[in-house]
Order: C-alpha cells, then structure tokens, then sequence
C-alpha cells in the first residue's frame, strides 16, 4: 500500500446549496509534484484553501502522513501555502515581508531571511520596495514566504497566472530547485497543462467541484498518444459508417473533422469503408493528442472554456 | 501568542501610517494650542468659568473642544488635555490608526500567508489587541508630551495641574479609549472594509450614536425606567463623560464599562474569527 504524505477522502465545501468542492479524494506522494488541473472556477482555489487550513471543510477528511487532521489548528507549520496572488505588504521590502513571518516561527535570523531569498533568487533585490517588484519577483517572495517554518508540502494556486514567458521559467526553475534541494513535495494549481506538464510528476483534474480524474504523469501521456482524424465535407454522413463498424468513442470536433479515440490501427478500414460509402475522405490519418486538448475533452470540450 | 505580539508590533512601528498619525497629531495641537492663545489674547476671561464638565444632557453631535483656565487665569496641561480627550480628539486619531491596523493583513492579504499556520487563530486578535494597548499607552503619553511642549513654546507656560487628578483621570482614559479602540477593531476585523469601518469610527467618535441612545431613552422612559440614561453605560459616554477628580463610584463605573466591552468586543471578534474562511 503506497504511503501519502497528503491525502484527503471525499472533502466536501458547501456554500448554500452550491457544492464549490464535491466529494474530492486526492493522493499526493512525498516528494510529488501534484499538478492539480481545473478551469477557472472549478473548485481549485477553495480546495486548495481547505487544504492549507484557511477554509474549514463541510466534510470528509484530510490526512497528513497517515494523521487525520481534525481541525484547522492541526495543519500548524505543515503546509506553506500561496494562495491566489501573493498577500504582501507593498511598502515594505522583500526582506520585512519575509522578517514579519519569520517573526511568528521565531525564526527572524537575518541569515535565513537571507537564506529564503536566495532561494527564490530574490536575494539581489531583497531590500527593495515590493511595490516596485514585477509580479514574477511578488510570485517568487510569496513562495518564500510559503517555505517559512520549513513545510512539508508546498501549496501553489496558480503562480503561473499573468506572468510572461521568463517570469513562468522563473518559477519553474523554483519549483524544480526545491525539489531537487529540498526534496519538497509540492500541490500546484493551474488551468494551463501545457506549462504544468513540464514539471508535474502526478495530475488531478478537477471539474465542477469534482475530481473527475487522477493519474500520473506516465497516464497522462499514455492517455494523450494517439487518435484518428478524420477530414471530410460533412462528418454527419459519415456517422453512421462508424457507428456500422462498431466504432463509440469518438467525436465531431467541428464542421470537417472527426477524432476516433479507439481501434486506431484500423485507420484503413475506416477509409475504406468511408470511400466505399461515398463519401469524400480528404484526409484520414494518426495523430498525438496535446495535454491541453485532453484535458479539454476530458472536461466537456472546448466550447465550455 | 508572544511571537504573533512580535510581529504585529513590527508590524505596527514599521507602517508609516503610525508616524503619520502621530505628526498630523502633533500638528493639530500646537495648531489648537495657538488658537487658545489668540482667543486668550483675545477676550476678557469670564470670572465664572468653570471647567467644562459634560454630562448626559449634553454629550451632542460634533465635535467641539472647550479648554478652561484655572483659578490664575492660565490653561493647566490637564484642563487642556481633558478638553481634548473628552471631545474625542485623541480618539479621532486613535481610531483611524486603529483601522489601518487591524484590516492591513486582510487587505495585503499577507493574512493567507499566516492564518493557515497558527494553533489557534484567536490569537491574532489578541495579539492585535496587546498591540493596540500598547499603541493606546504610546499615543496618550505622545499626545501629552506634545501639549506641554506646545504649552511651554506656544503659552510660554507649563503647568501639569493637579498631579494625583492628572495621574489618575489619564489612567481611566486609557483604559475607555483602549476599550473604544477594541470595538472599532472588532468591528473593522467582522467588516473587512477600511472605508466602512473607518466612517463607523469617526460617526462614533462624532457621538452620531447620541440618536439612538436618545430613542432608548425615550423608550425606556416609556416603559417607566425615569433614571436610567443609555449614554452613561457606553464607552464613547464614558469618555465624554468622565470628570477630572470624580467620584469614586464614576470611575468604577467606567471601568466596569471598559471591561465589559473590552470582554464583549474580544468575545465576539474571536467568535467570527474563528469560524470564518480567509478569503
């Protein structure tokens, strides 16, 4: 039985008759880096805020290492958390911002506040004003300031969110740092899978409310290999060949195209059978699906974006 | 609980509003002082002058500060300073550090970097609370300093006034204004809102609640309760209200309502506190 450093069962948030987290059961590994995937508004963010003790469930459990944890109080030191933007005091420095937690921990030494923004690669710009920061560097102090108190998981709600292409590697690059250095265990929220596919060693995909799927990163893209894709006038004529040769699972994406998502060694047949039916096929061949396409699929197509 | 103190007056000493507040305090009364000399200069003094006590009949809407001289004609740091506290000068101040205070780590949002991680979240409002007491001490005896310097260089004169009166009419202002302070906190750390809590604050310190109190004590008057005055039972009454060498029962009574409020407003903030979601 594989061990967990985080595990929740059937967590539940409920506001009114609106379940913002439905039923969620998570698996997280030590040293994982869980890529937690929804859209906008899907229950990630208040999820995450369950998790890291800033928002109380309506039910279920969360265990760490193996503890169920009872209340919020348990979660004490545990779990460093950046939630949404990151919460900073914009006319202090890096370096108060850091001094005022450390403070709480009763780890205010000037060398590991310094030690912190080294880390994050903030130690060069640590006595500037943080309103003068990019929101990359805020991104950055704001995951110091989860790492206080030495955590054992790390919780990151989308720190990728409206930063530009360097100020994403940045993050990445800190991310991947702590876990080589540090071998942290790190939940990161995000609706791009692009990006997060670059880092994540295990997924969940979350859609309204509900953990729709878990898999790891060797699922993931076995899951995203292969399909058939059909290009012709009018898919409609073509259904009924399909659904003759046994074929379910697949789908008209738009007005010229179709994925089949199974028996893909019988590209020919399909061809075959289409031609022999009169229908024109100007295209027919196999091709890897993208993460973000498969997500989308997974969580009701495109148009719901 | 003595870390989170820590922080929160790191906190507090290195936000600029604290030193803003304070030299905008400053200013105000050698402002005010000034005036005082002019409308001394100005006017033959009244033989019948006598410190201006407020009562139950006249804690009014507004604001407005009446500094008495003593029986030489000269204005005593106490008279001054009792002017000033009872018409909730001070407290003007007090009160909008207050807010800035209590809702910066809401509205930094620096509260989500914290909250998920201590025993037991009662303690930032305690902590809070242990500040603002400190602040409250910090800013009465700033407040006082900077009158007699403003005596000394604006009157010429200082004179503390009766000693024993002084000590002990600043200790029970300490403790109403604290207690004030602890509401307006609750009520900024329950609202979540500077602007709000920030105008709820200066209507209470404009005695605005004066209105309702009055509408009580019609009610009551109604249902046959002649004596009783609802004003005398709050702490911006109280403030208003409390009299330099009072009677000993006066200065239980404010006590008693500092305490009962302090003990309330504490009661409930932790209340909502603790079962609320950080957002």
């Amino acid at each position: 039985m594989k061990e967990y450093l985080l595990e929740t069962k059937n967590i539940t948030k409920q506001y009114g008759s609106f379940k913002a987290v439905d039923d969620v059961s998570v698996h997280i590994e030590k040293g994982a880096i869980y890529g937690f995937i929804g859209r906008n508004g899907a229950g990630k963010t208040t999820f995450l805020k369950m998790i890291s003790g800033l928002a109380s469930k309506n039910s279920g459990s969360i265990e760490l290492f193996g503890n169920k944890i009872n209340s919020l109080s348990d979660i004490h030191g545990r779990i460093g958390c950046l939630i949404e933007e990151p919460g900073l005091y914009q006319n202090m420095s890096a370096y108060e911002n850091i001094k005022i937690k450390c403070m709480l921990f009763g780890l205010d030494k000037s060398s590991y506040i310094e030690d912190l923004l080294k880390t994050v690669g903030l130690d060069k710009t640590g006595h500037k004003k943080v309103k003068k920061f990019s929101l990359g560097m805020k991104q950055r102090l704001g995951i110091a300031l989860a790492l206080i108190g030495e955590p054992d998981l790390l919780v990151l709600d989308e720190p990728i969110n409206g930063l530009d292409p360097q100020g994403i590697a940045e993050i990445r690059d800190t991310i991947l740092k702590l876990r080589d250095e540090r071998n942290m265990t790190v939940l990161i929220s995000s609706h791009i899978l692009e990006e997060l596919s670059k880092i994540a060693t295990d997924y969940g995909i979350i859609h309204h409310g509900s953990l729709i799927k878990e898999l790891t990163k060797e699922e993931l893209l076995s899951k995203c290999n292969e399909r058939i894709e059909i290009v012709l006038d009018n898919p409609l004529e073509a259904l009924p060949v399909l659904d003759k040769m046994g074929f379910n699972n697949y789908k008209v994406v738009d007005s010229t195209r179709i994925q089949v998502y199974e028996r893909l060694s019988e590209s020919y047949m399909i061809n075959r059978e289409l031609v022999m039916s009169n229908i024109n096929v100007k295209e027919i061949f196999v091709i890897t699906e993208e993460l973000e396409e498969y997500f989308l699929n997974l969580t009701g197509g495109a148009a719901n974006v | 609980m003595f870390n989170m103190v820590k922080m929160d007056l790191y906190r507090m000493f290195n936000s600029k509003s604290l030193y803003i507040i304070g030299i905008i305090m400053a200013c105000l009364i050698f402002l005010t002082t000034g005036l005082l000399k002019m409308e001394f200069d100005s006017y033959e003094r009244k033989s019948d002058k006598q410190i201006h006590a407020v009562n139950e009949d006249n804690v009014n809407l507004g604001m407005s500060v009446f500094v008495e001289p003593d029986e030489d004609g000269e204005v005593t740091v106490l008279n001054d300073f009792f002017a000033n506290v009872s018409a909730k000068f001070l407290a003007l101040f007090l009160v909008i550090f207050t807010v800035i205070f209590s809702t910066a780590d809401y509205t930094s949002g620096y509260i989500k970097n914290i909250a998920g991680q201590v025993n037991d979240r009662s303690i930032f409002i305690l902590s809070k609370a242990v500040s603002l007491f400190i602040y409250t001490i910090i800013s009465v005896f700033w407040f006082l300093f900077i009158q007699i310097l403003a005596h000394l260089i604006i009157l010429g004169y200082v004179k503390l006034g009766d000693i024993r009166d002084l000590v002990s009419y600043v200790s029970l202002q300490i403790l109403l204004n604290y207690a004030f302070l602890i509401i307006v906190m609750i009520i900024s750390i329950i609202l979540r809102n500077n602007l709000i809590s920030m105008i709820i604050a200066i209507c209470l310190c404009m005695n605005v609640m004066v209105i309702l109190y009055n509408a009580i004590d019609k009610l009551l008057e109604k249902i046959g309760l002649d004596n009783f005055t609802v004003v005398k039972c709050t702490i911006t009454g109280r403030i208003s209200m409390l009299e330099v060498g009072g009677s000993v029962r006066e200065n239980i009574l404010s006590i008693a309502v500092s305490v009962i409020f302090i003990i309330v407003s504490m009661f409930i903030g932790i209340f909502v506190f603790k079962k609320r979601d950080i957002v």
